[in-house]
């Protein structure tokens, strides 16, 4: 079965001679299964999610790469094609709840918005309509008061929930959520990720997770993807992947991420993450790696085939520095 | 710059690519606004102080026998109804002019900085009292306010530099003002209190320094504006009074021979145009790099 | 209630400003009668016209009888102060009116198309219309207009007042300047809002993009738009003065300005109390505009 979504060597840059900030991405994902995509800021996540819904800033452009939905090629739609593809086939959630819901207008009208769109609906109150039975699946209590609110009336929680609501109402195969939890309270977060596990099973969606946060991928998420300076450089399933990282930045991130049972110290990666166009080749993590050689400066350095579904972009996979190695 | 503008991750990167792409174009366009505005500027004020100089004829020298004769090398923007050179009576209107907008620029800008730093410093009553006289100044129309003033003052180039100081002062007073609250809740003015820094000395070493742009694009963006008012009197009859040469009082002369002799309120006005024109772009070219100065 | 006590206490004081300058000016009486009145006669209409008393009292007097709405006498005219500044009123407020429309008309689709296509064509020759729209002084444009289209080409009568030709140039000339900054305005306040995440949502939806630069762009952007729009009238009550006087045009501005030079004091007074309660009125309305548009005005946040 060929997947849902197929990702090939996607690039994104400002012009064809301008440095790549998504530079030769591919990713695959079946229907119904979750990805976590992490990285640190500035590692190009975002970009590569805008490049899926053709949404890229003004002045950025997908330079070259397929992007693929359920055997459709989407760099060769039409715009207007490519716009009922977006909340119909796709939907995105923002990082922030509030500025992602238009402060003037009525959340029923902000929701019914997708169903005129998509299902052709015309008249408010059947719009409201639907835009109720929306808010219950997501269990916003007593929808039918909230659909006449606005989006300063709401929570962050809640907010939140709208803003997922209007984006899943026309039930897309691939929901993208772009940091979905990060401007909200410890309190909520579970809450509003258990919601979007739960929308996953229900509707049988596939699901783009977003995050630095790794024991959120590892819990919700079957398969994983580390991008660094625009690149993926290691992929596959979750669990193979937090038991034995190949890629040294994943073991980094692994590294730096605080455990509740605290027995290891807090590793820290030192350093910056590269800017665009800075490395002129080799891999992008040499200067910050604990295990480079000359070598790793050098060339181009692809993701290499690790077996199990496993890939990574590094010369010497599983590699530890030899500290760590005789400890 | 660059390579913080270029990194690429959050949603909030959105809001900085356009600017990041202007970045790369914006300063010619913005160069050339402000390059053409200047020499703009410059010619006229040039041609205006050096007209004594350069120009063949007298501004008040009435030559009945070529009254409104077509612009011609003889005469390049023609002359008006009693034979007067057109073009040296603009030049020498733009003399007078300017000399008005410049000095009730800096007076006006000079007393509503004044006022308004004090009404941010004083509060209270004192700075209440200032607002409401703003609003009053905002209430009432410009022109009548000034056409009042005008009868107590009296016409003539001394008293429209008063008038028009007197109704331009709440401009510059209401944003210095405004400009200069906000940033006493700036964190270095916090830091200068809590280091037991007494008031007066915060307002002079911390608070009117970082005014100094906002008040210089304020004076840029202001000439054009009296420029236009001091015509705007001057048209009307209450400004500079004839013989003495005004743009105001050249287009009000020449209004009753549009039919027949255009330039003599059309040329006249063009330069007029073209000058609040030059220190328009000189003034919006300045607000932009100040804007981005103070995001950046 | 504390806003519409500031308004209150700024018409009073505009009042008294006026109230005061306007005997500044000079003393009506010179000018009411003829030259070769004796001293004896100019005191006795002083006396007449209750300007004997300190001002302090006439001030006093003035406030009271503004109470019972009675601005006194017009000295030259004869005739109640108040009813005849209004009856000046509608050719302004036509004017004016007419000028807003065409400010609006012009420079909200202008910015907005600008904000939609940033570099297009609409945003280039807008930035050249901005710039010059904000040069010209409403008298000059008035009389380049009288130049082009009465003189040259003959379409429209030069001045006077009348039916819909004769308001068309002098409302153009006016709204020249507030068109330039709406423009202004609008491009800057929809780009702003383009950049917004709800408009990133509302693309995500699948929104076309008409909808989302009208129901979403524009809807946020038309709260500065409107307050800046409600700002202008005051300037174009103020340019009227002028733009009255190139097209003889009978308003509001042109008896304020006749009535200051005749020092007929209470029509003056009259007129800048009408004048400051327009400005206040439309102030008002502004805020409860905004307010319906607004829901967190409305409901508080």
């Amino acid at each position: 079965m060929s997947p849902l979504l197929h990702v090939e060597t996607l690039r994104i840059a400002a012009g064809p001679h301008a440095p790549a900030l998504v530079d030769g991405i591919s990713l695959e994902l079946d229907r119904g299964k979750a990805l976590g995509l992490v990285g640190e800021s500035g590692a190009g996540k975002t970009l590569a999610c805008l490049a899926l819904l053709r949404l890229l800033p003004e002045g950025l452009h997908i330079q070259d790469g397929r992007i693929r939905l359920d055997g459709q090629e989407l760099t060769a739609l039409t715009d207007t094609e490519m716009r009922r593809l977006r909340g119909g086939r796709i939907g995105m959630v923002l990082q922030n709840p509030l500025s992602s819901l238009n402060p003037l207008m009525r959340i029923g009208d902000q929701i019914g918005e997708a169903f005129a769109v998509h299902r052709g609906v015309r008249w408010r109150t059947a719009l409201w309509k639907l835009a109720v039975e929306a808010l219950r699946a997501v269990r916003i209590p007593t929808p039918e008061q909230r659909v006449s609110a606005y989006a300063h009336q709401f929570s962050g929680g809640m907010r939140q929930r709208v803003a997922i609501t209007m984006n899943i109402a026309c039930a897309p195969d691939l929901l993208i959520a772009d940091e979905p939890t990060t401007a909200l309270d410890a309190t909520i977060r579970l809450q509003v990720l258990r919601l979007l596990g739960d929308i996953r099973r229900e509707r049988r969606m596939a699901l783009i997770l977003v995050t630095h946060d790794l024991p959120m991928v590892a819990r919700f998420c079957d398969d994983v993807a580390v991008m660094y300076a625009g690149r993926i450089v290691e992929r596959g399933p979750v669990e193979a992947i937090f038991a034995n990282p190949a890629h040294p930045y994943t073991r980094g991130l692994i590294g730096a991420t605080p455990r509740l049972d605290g027995r290891r110290r807090l590793a820290t990666i030192a350093g910056q993450p590269p800017s665009p166009g800075s490395i002129a080749s080799g891999c992008a993590f040499a200067s910050r790696c604990d295990v480079a050689d000359a070598g790793c400066r050098q060339g181009r350095i692809d993701l290499l085939d690790l077996g199990e579904q496993r890939a990574a972009a590094c010369r010497k996979p599983f590699a530890r520095p030899p500290a760590e190695a005789a400890a | 710059m660059a390579p913080d503008g270029l990194t690429v991750a959050t949603p909030v990167v959105r809001n900085q690519s356009p600017p990041r792409r202007r970045r790369v174009r914006l300063p010619s366009r913005r160069g050339l606004a402000l390059w053409s505005g200047v020499t703009l500027l410059a010619i006229i004020v040039l041609a205006s102080v050096l007209a004594p100089l350069t120009s063949p004829y007298a501004p008040n020298t009435i030559a009945l026998k070529a009254t409104l004769q077509p612009p011609s090398m003889l005469h390049w923007f023609g002359t008006d109804q009693l034979g007067r050179d057109v073009l040296t009576r603009t030049l020498y209107g733009g003399r007078v002019s300017l000399t008005i907008a410049a000095s009730t620029v800096v007076l006006a800008g000079l007393g509503g900085m004044f006022i308004g730093i004090a009404a941010a410093y004083l509060g209270g009553i004192f700075d209440m009292a200032v607002m409401r006289l703003a609003e009053v100044q905002y209430a009432l129309p410009a022109v009548i306010l000034a056409i009042l003033l005008v009868g107590v003052f009296g016409s003539g180039t001394a008293n429209v530099v008063l008038v028009l100081t007197l109704t331009n002062w709440p401009r510059f007073a209401r944003v210095i003002r405004a400009e200069a609250q906000s940033l006493s809740q700036r964190d270095f003015v916090l830091l200068a209190r809590m280091a037991g820094a007494s008031r007066l000395r915060i307002i002079l070493r911390h608070i009117a320094p970082n005014l100094r742009s906002t008040f210089f694009v304020l004076l840029t963006l202001d000439i054009g504006l009296i420029v236009t008012l001091e015509a705007t009197l001057s048209f009307l009859g209450l400004g500079v009074q004839p013989p003495t040469p005004s743009w105001g009082g050249m287009i009000a002369d020449g209004r009753g021979y549009l039919d027949r002799a255009w330039w003599t309120a059309i040329l006249p006005g063009s330069v007029l145009m073209l000058t609040v024109l030059a220190s328009n772009l000189i003034g919006d070219a300045l607000a932009t790099t100040a804007g981005t100065e103070r995001a950046e | 209630m504390r806003r519409l006590a500031g308004s209150v206490a700024t018409i009073l004081l505009a009042s008294l400003v006026i109230f005061v300058l306007i005997r500044l000016v000079g003393d009506p009486t010179h000018l009411m009668l003829p030259p070769e009145a004796t001293d004896d006669d100019r005191a006795l209409l002083r006396q007449e016209l209750g300007l004997d008393r300190p001002m302090v009292v006439q001030y006093a007097t003035f406030l009271f009888d503004l109470l019972r709405g009675d601005m006194g006498e017009s000295f030259s005219y004869r005739q109640p102060a108040l009813p005849l500044v209004i009856s000046m009123l509608p050719p302004s407020l036509m004017l004016a009116g007419a000028a807003m429309l065409m400010a609006v008309a012009l420079g909200v689709p202008w910015g907005l198309l600008a904000a939609y296509r940033p570099d297009g064509w609409a945003d280039r020759t807008g930035r050249v219309f901005a710039v010059l729209g904000q040069s010209g002084p409403p008298f000059f444009v008035g009389l380049l207009l009288i130049r082009l289209l009465s003189v040259n080409w003959r379409l429209l009568p030069t001045s006077g007042y009348g039916d819909v030709t004769h308001l068309v140039m002098p409302a153009f000339a006016l709204s020249w300047y507030s068109a330039a900054g709406l423009l202004r305005l609008t491009r800057a306040s929809v780009t702003e809002a383009l950049r917004s995440d709800y408009i990133l949502t509302a693309r995500i939806k699948g929104v076309s993009d008409r909808a989302v630069l009208l129901r979403h762009a524009l809807r946020n952007a038309a709260l500065p738009i409107i307050t800046f729009t409600s700002s202008q009238f005051g300037i174009l009550l103020g340019s009227a003065v002028s733009i009255e006087a190139v097209f003889a045009w009978p308003g509001f501005g042109k008896l304020i300005v006749d009535a200051i030079s005749q020092l007929d004091y209470t029509v003056v007074q009259a007129g800048v109390v009408v004048a400051a309660v327009l400005f206040i009125a439309i102030n008002l309305c502004t805020d409860i505009l905004c307010a319906a548009l607004d829901p967190r005005i409305r409901l508080g946040s």
